[in-house]
């Protein structure tokens, strides 16, 4: 209760500011404008009425879709920057764990450059800009994945990702992938103690969110392995242990080897059986991971509901992420003339 | 006939023949020659019709596959595009050639092969799996319909150009060498009738010369007889078979 009194000192610009822009984000209206658009034209028009504005004003014709989706990063990377800006402790700390998800995803691609030799200048404007780092700029003295973990990665913020679990020698083998799920399962239960340790309200929004995500990626990279070389142990070691499968539901997970054994493994976890039940196989049908957007969707709306924690933040960052996947994905189905899918976007109002 | 030629050759009866001999080997070429180009004609217009359903079957193709690639991106959040390009180190799918033969035309044809394994088995591994397998799907089959429309392609242009050249063979045989050949003949069958009938006249002048010099002479020895300095039978030379009797000579 104490902490709602105090809130507002530090942080209440900030949540204000971060509630102003969720109210930003599109309706389910302005979706439907969007459909009805014949061009990339009218989508830049329509989208001149939203909050976006004109932030396509001064791009040269012809509109492309790539050009569409750089400005749209741009436009959420600048306010999330801002809000970062604005923060004190600990929502900074806090803000700073959102973007070393992003972190995450530049190290891998730097990684798989230096593995193939190829000039890390080249790599480094292809970096997602939330997740960069001030080393950032000094790896190009590195020549092996070897060398660029001693010389750059120890001192960044992901080191302690990196000592629990891959030695120096595993990063030149592993294959990138699972080096970038083994950091994103260490990175996730990092992330769920911070917000834990924090309490109150934060703890419980984020907790569920994160523990949500953490079955989730156990559930995909399940279900992605089985016509792979991974075996199941290999495979148990990417599960992420701070959901709520944890630990009987991994063990299950770890013995199955189809489809259908995933979903037996739900069907004991009453919120999972929902959405395995919704979703099919088949083409038309809603595959599972339409379903698993579609309830990260609703828990980020649900964070918004209770006020005076951190939650806010991480939530509109994933919303304001997933509208401009919806947007990108209704431009391409527009300039591919492709109008069949146009409505498999995931509505968030 | 001087506007077109013939073959300049001295008209005898030999050269009459080796030209009958080249006529027909020039009818005999001609018609092989048609026979090709029918043939590669044939095999022209089926690759064709080929290349079109082709075509169209491409452009579909194309489509679903760009199509996917946006259904990719849309379930990986996230530029799964850049790691993919970064990790790249050899060609999965070569193509061998192989040489076909129609109508003694080669014409390459590539066939694809997988060499290696997937190495992007694991990409997506987190979110997307499932739409980038449908993507690599896709994209494989577009690099399977590209690889035959390649081949398609190239045996296309190689036959145009070898149909172009043998109708122009055919063309020239047909128009060009067997009327010049048939003018040469017939220019030589001329020439020798004129030769022939020159031989008769000739022929007849000296029969004729002859049957004037005889009468002359048979006139002059009528007058000498006439005038009685020859008997009318010194026609007759002395025949030694004749039994004659020869006095005979006694040197006593």
């Amino acid at each position: 209760m104490k902490e709602d009194l105090v809130f507002n000192l530090d942080h209440g610009y900030a949540e204000g500011l971060c509630r102003g822009f969720r109210s930003g984000i599109l309706k389910s209206t302005d979706y439907h404008n969007l459909v009805q658009c014949e061009t990339l034209e009218d989508l830049r028009l329509h989208l001149q009425s939203t909050d976006y504005g004109n932030f396509l004003s001064n791009e040269s014709n012809p509109l492309t879709v790539n050009v569409i989706d750089d400005r749209l990063r741009e436009k959420i990377v600048q306010e999330f920057q801002h809000l970062r800006n604005i923060s004190y402790e600990p929502l900074s700390t806090f803000l700073d764990y959102i973007t070393y998800a992003y972190m995450i995803d530049n190290i891998v691609l730097l990684i798989t450059g230096t593995l193939h030799q190829r000039a890390i200048g080249d790599l480094l404007p292809r970096c997602h800009p939330l997740g960069s780092f001030e080393q950032l700029g000094a790896i190009t003295v590195a020549d092996t994945p070897a060398q660029l973990y001693t010389a750059v990665l120890v001192d960044t913020p992901l080191a302690p990702y990196f000592i629990d679990c891959i030695s120096e020698h595993d990063l030149d083998e592993l294959n990138v992938e699972i080096i970038r799920s083994t950091l994103y399962k260490a990175y996730l239960e990092d992330f769920y103690n911070f917000c834990k340790s924090l309490g109150g309200v934060t703890a419980e929004v984020m907790c569920e969110i994160l523990a949500f995500e953490a079955d989730r990626r156990a559930f995909m990279i399940t279900i992605n392995s089985f016509d792979t070389g991974l075996t199941q142990d290999d495979r148990a070691k990417l599960y992420p242990t701070c959901g709520h499968l944890h630990p009987d539901g991994l063990q299950e997970l770890r013995r199955t080897d189809n489809y259908e054994g995933v979903r037996d493994v739900a069907s004991r976890y009453p919120q999972y059986k929902v959405l395995f039940d919704g979703s099919g196989t088949n083409t038309g049908d809603k595959t599972i991971e339409d379903r698993f957007f579609e309830h990260e969707v609703k828990l980020n709306m649900n964070a918004f509901l209770r006020q005076f924690h951190f939650g806010i933040f991480y939530a509109y960052l994933k919303l304001k992420e997933q509208e401009n996947r919806n947007i990108i994905w209704i431009a391409e189905c527009i300039s591919q003339k492709h109008r069949a899918r146009i409505d498999n976007y995931i509505p968030i109002f | 006939m001087s506007g077109k030629d013939r073959y300049n050759v001295f008209p005898s009866r030999m050269a009459q023949t080796i030209m009958k001999g080249r006529l027909k080997g020039a009818q005999t070429g001609h018609n092989l020659l048609k026979k090709k180009a029918d043939a590669l004609a044939i095999r022209f217009r089926s690759i064709l019709k080929k290349i079109i359903d082709t075509k169209m079957l491409m452009g579909d193709v194309m489509k679903t596959a760009s199509f996917s690639l946006a259904e990719a991106k849309f379930s990986m959040s996230g530029d799964f595009t850049q790691v993919v390009i970064q990790s790249v180190t050899k060609a999965q799918i070569k193509i061998r050639t192989k040489r076909d033969n129609v109508a003694g035309v080669v014409l390459p044809s590539f066939e694809s092969f997988n060499d290696g394994g997937d190495t992007f088995e694991l990409t997506g591994l987190g979110r997307g799996g499932m739409q980038l397998q449908r993507l690599k799907r896709n994209y494989a089959e577009a690099i399977k319909n590209l690889i035959e429309l390649a081949t398609l392609q190239t045996s296309f242009l190689i036959l145009d150009d070898v149909i172009k050249v043998t109708n122009r063979r055919v063309n020239a045989i047909e128009h060009v060498i067997i009327p010049k050949i048939t003018r040469t003949i017939n220019y030589i069958v001329s020439e020798l009738d004129e030769m022939e009938r020159e031989e008769f006249y000739r022929l007849k002048k000296v029969q004729e010369k002859k049957k004037q010099a005889r009468a002359l002479q048979e006139q002059k020895r009528v007058e000498m007889v006439k005038n009685g300095v020859l008997t009318g039978t010194e026609e007759e030379a002395p025949n030694i078979l004749d039994e004659e009797h020869d006095e005979d000579n006694l040197f006593l």
